[in-house]
C-alpha cells in the first residue's frame, strides 16, 4: 500500500492545518522537480500561481473548513523551473483534534486546460453572439413603439444600461444650435460639470466616427483634469460614448457611465455601433414622419398652419388669458377684389398673389402672433395678450400692408383687405369658446365688407 | 424617510431587504449591534464560528450578499452590481431597515471595502469599521503594492469564465438525508457557501479590478484594520496602506495565518474584536 500511495499516478500532500506540508508522495516531488526538503516545511499556498492562491482562500480553504471536503478545484502549481503544472484537486480534511490533517489529491490536468481554454474562446464568442442578437432583438421591439424622439432615447438608454450593465446612460442629441441635450436617460456628470469647460469628447466621437473609450480615472485625468474631478464627484470612473449618425448626418452620441474600470475585453464596440446605427435608423424615420405631419398641417401655397394648427393655437393664448384675466384678439380677414385676380390674370398669378399676402401678413404681426389661413382668400391672425389698443395697431398695420402692390402682380385689379376684430377680455377668468369668437371675428369681418371694404370692424367677444 | 412613504411601503422594504439579502438577525436584541458581512466566494457561513463570541451582548447580523448563500437571486440587477458600489448600497439600506445606530460592521475580505464605501455614504449608522483582511487595490499600482499583477488577475478571469474552478459542487443538490429535495427554483440549496456561478463571475470583476484607494481617506467611522499573518491576498503592505490611509485608524496584528481568520482561528478573531470594542 506504502508503494501505492507514493508512486500512483496523483500528486497527494497531507497538510498541518495552517497548511503546512508535513508530507508529500513521490509523484508530487517529480511534478515539481524539487527534493523533498525543500518542500517539507513550506506552506501549500507558496506553491500555487497567484491567481490560483485567490482561488485556493477565497473558495476552497473556506469551504474545506466549512463542509471539511472541497472538491474540483482547478490550481497551478509553480514548479522547481518557474513554469506551471495545472492540477484537479480535492481535499478533505481527516483525523480529529491534534490528529487533524488537511490531505490534498490531485491530478495532473494540462490537458483538460488546454481544451477549456479553446473551449472558453468558442464559449465566449458564443455568448458575445448571443448577447448581441439578444440585445438587438429586445431594441428593436422597443424601438418599432416609440412616436417621438423623446421616447426613443428613453427607450435607447435603458436598452444600454441592461446591454452594458452600465448603471447610468444618457442620450445626448445635437440641438438646432449644435450643442448637446440630453433627451433620454440621465447624466450623472451633469452637476460636476456644469461650471467646467467640457473636454468635447462627443463631438470627438461624432467627427471621428466611433466610440471614445475612457477606461478608467488616469484617462479621464490625462484627457482633462476637469472631467477626472467630475468622475471622483460622481462616482464615475469610466464611460464610453458611441456616435450616433445616420448616412453622414450627426444626430447626437449615446454615453454609458460606469462605476469601475472597464478592461478593453468588457468594451463591446461593435455592439454599441449596432446598437446607435438601429437608433439612427429609427430617429430618422421619427424625425421624416414628424415632418410629414408638419407638412400636412402647414398650407403648402403661404407655408401658413391649416385651420387645425391654428385653431390649437388659438386655444393655447385663450387658456392662457383665462388662466391670466387677461386679454386675446382673433383677427379674421377676407381679401377684397380677389376673385376678379383670378378670373382676369389667371390662377397662377392669384396662388402668387396669396402667398406674398402670407409673407406680408406675417412679417407685419408682432413675434408673439398667430397667423393661420383657414382656406381661399381667408387668414386669421391670433394676437397674444392683446386688448382693444393693440389689436387695432396690428390690424391697422396689416391692412396697409395688403394696399401696397404686390411684386410681379399687375396693380389692376386692385386688392384690398377688409378685417373682422374679436377682443375677448377674460375677466374673472371667464371666456367665450373658441367657436364663438370665430364667429364674432368672422361676422365683424363681413360687417367691414358690408360698409365699403378695406377697413376693420372691432367688436367685443 | 420622506413623508409621503406609507407604512406598507417601509414594511414592503423590510421584508424585501430581509429576503434579498437572507438577513439573519440573533443575540442579544438590547445588545449594540453588530454586523458581519462575508467576503467572495462565500457566504455568512465564513461568520459561523465567530458569532457565538458575541450573542450574549451583542444584536447579530449577518446576511448573503446577493448571489451568495440563501440570497434572493431574482433580485440580481446586472448594472446595479457591476461595481461594489451596488453592495455597498444594500448594506445601507440594510441598516436602514433594521434601524441600526451606532453598529459595529465587521467586513471581510471584499466586504471590508464595501464597508468602507457604506460607511461614506451613511456614517451616522456606523459606530465602528473593522476590516479583516481589507485591500483597496488588487493589482499593483505605480508606487502601490497591491500584491497581484493584472496578468494574475485575467487569469483568474479566466478560469471563472470557463467555470473552471468548480463552483458546481456547490450548486449540487447534496441535502444529505433527503436526495430527492427538488431544485428550490430561485435559491441555491445544498451545501455551504453557496454561490452563484453567473454572478460570481461579474462579482470578481467587481472586487478584482477596483480601486477604491481614494475611498479611505474619506472614512470618519473609527476604524480598526486587522492584518493576518501571512496573508496571500491582502499582504501586509496592504494592510499597512489601509492603515496609513484611514485617519485615526487602529492597527492590529492578528496571529491567524491566511486570508480567513474567521474560518483559522475564529476565538482569536472574535477576542481582538471585542478588545478593540471594549478600549
Amino acid at each position: 500500500m506504502d508503494w501505492l500511495a507514493r508512486t500512483a499516478p496523483c500528486g497527494l500532500v497531507a497538510l498541518s492545518m495552517d497548511e503546512t506540508i508535513e508530507t508529500v508522495n513521490d509523484t508530487f516531488l517529480e511534478w515539481l522537480g524539487l527534493p523533498a526538503d525543500e518542500v517539507i516545511g513550506r506552506s501549500f499556498l507558496s506553491l500555487l500561481d497567484p491567481s490560483s492562491k485567490l482561488f485556493y482562500e477565497m473558495r476552497h480553504a473556506p469551504v474545506l473548513r466549512l463542509e471539511r471536503e472541497a472538491r474540483d478545484a482547478t490550481l497551478t502549481l509553480v514548479r522547481g523551473d518557474g513554469s506551471g503544472l495545472p492540477v484537479l484537486a480535492d481535499s478533505a480534511v481527516r483525523g480529529v483534534g491534534d490528529g487533524e490533517r488537511i490531505l490534498v489529491a490531485m491530478f495532473n490536468a494540462t490537458m483538460r486546460i488546454a481544451n477549456d481554454q479553446r473551449a472558453l474562446e468558442v464559449q465566449r464568442e458564443n455568448e458575445r453572439l448571443a448577447r448581441r442578437l439578444s440585445v438587438l432583438q429586445a431594441a428593436s421591439v422597443v424601438f418599432s413603439t416609440a412616436v417621438s424622439e423623446d421616447e426613443l432615447c428613453e427607450s435607447l438608454a435603458e436598452v444600454a444600461c441592461d446591454a452594458f450593465d452600465a448603471p447610468d446612460a444618457g442620450i445626448f442629441l445635437l440641438d438646432g444650435e449644435g450643442r448637446f441635450v440630453l433627451r433620454g436617460g440621465t447624466n450623472p456628470l451633469e452637476e460636476a460639470m456644469r461650471d467646467v469647460e467640457s473636454p468635447g469628447l462627443g463631438m470627438r466621437a461624432l467627427n471621428e466616427g466611433k466610440v471614445i473609450v475612457v477606461r478608467n480615472l488616469a484617462e479621464a485625468e490625462a484627457l482633462s483634469p476637469a472631467l477626472a474631478d467630475a468622475f471622483r464627484a460622481s462616482r464615475v470612473e469610466s464611460l464610453t460614448i458611441s456616435p450616433i449618425i445616420d448616412e453622414g448626418h450627426a444626430i447626437g452620441v449615446m454615453t454609458a457611465f460606469f462605476q469601475r474600470p472597464r478592461p478593453v475585453e468588457e468594451v463591446s464596440l461593435e455592439l454599441k455601433e449596432a446598437l446607435t446605427k438601429q437608433a439612427a435608423q429609427v430617429l430618422m424615420r421619427i424625425r421624416l414622419q414628424q415632418r410629414v405631419q408638419e407638412l400636412a398641417m402647414h398650407d403648402h401655397l403661404t407655408g401658413l398652419p391649416h385651420r387645425k394648427l391654428f385653431d390649437d393655437q388659438l386655444q393655447d393664448f385663450l387658456s392662457e388669458a383665462v388662466a391670466e384675466h387677461g386679454s386675446l384678439s382673433l383677427l379674421f380677414l377676407d381679401l377684397d377684389g380677389f376673385k376678379a385676380v383670378n378670373d382676369v390674370l389667371g390662377h397662377p398669378m392669384g396662388d402668387a398673389l396669396l402667398a406674398q399676402v402670407g409673407r406680408r401678413i406675417r412679417a407685419t404681426v408682432r413675434d408673439v402672433d398667430a397667423v393661420g389661413r383657414y382656406g381661399g382668400d381667408e387668414f386669421v391672425i391670433a394676437c397674444r395678450r392683446a386688448g382693444e389698443d393693440v389689436a387695432m395697431q396690428v390690424a391697422e398695420r396689416v391692412r396697409a400692408a395688403i394696399e401696397e402692390p404686390f411684386e410681379g402682380v399687375p396693380p389692376q385689379p386692385a386688392v384690398s383687405v377688409s378685417i373682422g376684430v374679436a377682443v375677448v377680455d377674460a375677466v374673472g377668468g371667464l371666456a367665450p369658446d373658441l367657436d364663438h369668437i370665430v364667429r364674432v371675428a368672422d361676422t365683424a369681418m363681413y360687417e367691414s365688407k358690408a360698409t365699403g371694404r378695406n377697413r376693420i370692424t372691432l367688436v367685443r367677444a | 424617510m420622506a413623508p409621503s412613504v406609507g407604512i406598507m411601503t417601509l414594511l414592503d422594504e423590510v421584508v424585501d431587504v430581509r429576503k434579498r439579502n437572507n438577513v439573519t438577525v440573533s443575540g442579544n436584541p438590547a445588545g449594540r449591534p453588530i454586523v458581519f458581512a462575508h467576503g467572495y466566494g462565500c457566504s455568512q457561513e465564513m461568520w459561523r464560528f465567530v458569532v457565538p463570541h458575541f450573542e450574549q451582548d451583542h444584536r447579530v447580523i449577518t446576511f448573503d450578499h446577493v448571489g451568495a448563500g440563501n440570497s434572493d437571486l431574482s433580485s440580481y440587477d446586472r448594472a446595479k452590481y457591476d461595481s461594489l458600489y451596488g453592495y455597498a448600497d444594500d448594506v445601507v439600506q440594510l441598516m436602514t431597515v433594521l434601524d441600526l445606530d451606532d453598529a459595529v460592521f465587521v467586513g471581510h475580505s471584499v466586504s471590508a471595502m464595501i464597508g468602507v464605501l457604506a460607511a461614506n455614504t451613511a456614517p451616522e449608522r456606523f459606530g465602528a469599521l473593522v476590516l479583516v483582511g481589507p485591500s483597496p487595490r488588487y493589482v499593483n499600482d505605480d508606487g502601490y503594492i497591491g500584491g497581484f499583477e493584472q496578468s494574475d488577475i485575467d487569469a483568474l478571469l479566466d478560469a471563472l469564465d470557463a467555470d473552471l474552478i468548480g463552483w458546481s459542487q456547490a450548486m449540487a443538490p447534496v441535502i444529505v438525508g433527503n436526495p430527492d429535495r427538488p431544485h428550490l427554483g430561485e435559491e441555491l440549496s445544498g451545501a455551504f457557501c453557496a454561490v452563484d456561478p453567473e454572478i460570481a463571475r461579474q462579482f470578481a470583476r467587481a472586487t478584482f479590478l477596483a480601486d477604491n484607494r481614494r475611498d479611505l481617506e474619506d472614512v470618519v467611522v473609527p476604524t480598526v484594520v486587522m492584518q493576518c499573518a501571512d496573508d496571500a491576498i491582502a499582504p501586509a503592505a496592504v494592510g499597512a496602506y489601509v492603515h496609513e490611509r484611514i485617519p485615526g485608524s487602529t492597527f492590529v496584528q492578528l496571529q491567524a495565518k491566511g486570508h480567513c481568520p474567521n474560518l483559522s482561528d475564529p476565538d482569536e478573531l472574535a477576542q481582538q474584536i471585542r478588545a478593540h470594542l471594549e478600549r
